[in-house]
């Protein structure tokens, strides 16, 4: 198997030209770099909703034990608080701030 | 610059670094494609997709090895979805040899034909196995790891695939 030549005439598809294309490149590396922008924006978003959620899961076990009308206010807060929350994250992630 | 100060620059998302792997590699993985598609449309849209998937994916790459070894593993797991995908559309060798029609113009074509007529009737395993040893001088070791099967797999495979075009070559 190892001293098998290969005939010349195989040798007729490494002359095949496989150079790259310059745009196709800069689509290549665009479309990975804007997957990544968005891997990103959408991991700070869960961070900062996570974090959100667990502050307000805080101030509401704490508001509860003194009075059970925090139980609306809880909800309010978390969906006037939630876009608020988010936001930052995605205006900073675009540059937009 | 070397390779490996180019991946850390890759991983780091640096423009530049993201081009220059690409063109460096492309031609590797684009004539591996050729060689083991033998359809140059279905060899360009699987390079870059390939491209997107090693991207994607370079945080996995530990350079113990080289890019272009581990770059030409994920386009062979490509085609084998690939075929899986399509186990009803079997191309034919017209349909195959289509996109070489640019190609040809600079190339013998006769021989050209004859060349792609002889691995085409190669199964896709051993093609996959032939090609990487002998236009890519991979050995048996390296190859069972990048099919993801057992040494004497490869070899056999080999033997079969050059028994297959030593018989192609001595008919014609």
């Amino acid at each position: 198997m190892d001293d098998f030549n290969m005939p010349e005439k195989m040798e007729v598809l490494n002359r095949i030209d496989c150079s790259p294309n310059p745009f196709v490149v800069k689509r290549i590396v665009n479309i990975h770099l804007s997957k990544k922008e968005r891997k990103k924006v959408i991991r700070e978003a869960m961070f900062f909703a996570l974090t959100g959620f667990a502050l307000l899961g805080g101030i509401y076990g704490t508001m509860i034990s003194f009075d059970y009308k925090m139980v609306l206010a809880f909800y309010l807060i978390i969906f006037i608080n939630l876009p608020v929350l988010l936001l930052p994250a995605i205006l900073i992630r675009k540059d937009l701030i | 610059m070397e390779e490996e100060k180019l991946i850390i620059l890759c991983k780091q998302g640096n423009k530049e670094a993201l081009e220059q792997l690409v063109i460096e590699n492309y031609p590797i993985v684009k004539g591996y494609l050729i060689k083991i598609t033998l359809n140059i449309q279905l060899s360009e849209d699987l390079t870059q997709e390939c491209f997107l998937k090693a991207l994607d994916n370079l945080h996995k790459f530990v350079p113990d090895g080289k890019f272009s070894t581990w770059i030409i593993t994920i386009a062979n797991n490509l085609y084998y979805d690939y075929l899986r995908k399509n186990r009803r559309i079997v191309l034919g060798l017209d349909v195959e040899m289509e996109g070489f029609h640019n190609q040809t113009t600079l190339i013998d074509n006769t021989e050209f034909k004859e060349v792609v007529k002889i691995i085409s009737e190669l199964p896709p395993d051993k093609r996959i196995a032939f090609v990487l040893k002998h236009y890519y001088g991979y050995s048996y070791e390296e190859i069972s790891k990048m099919v993801k099967c057992p040494v004497g797999t490869v070899k056999s495979r080999i033997f079969n695939a050059i028994e297959t075009i030593k018989s192609r070559f001595e008919r014609s």
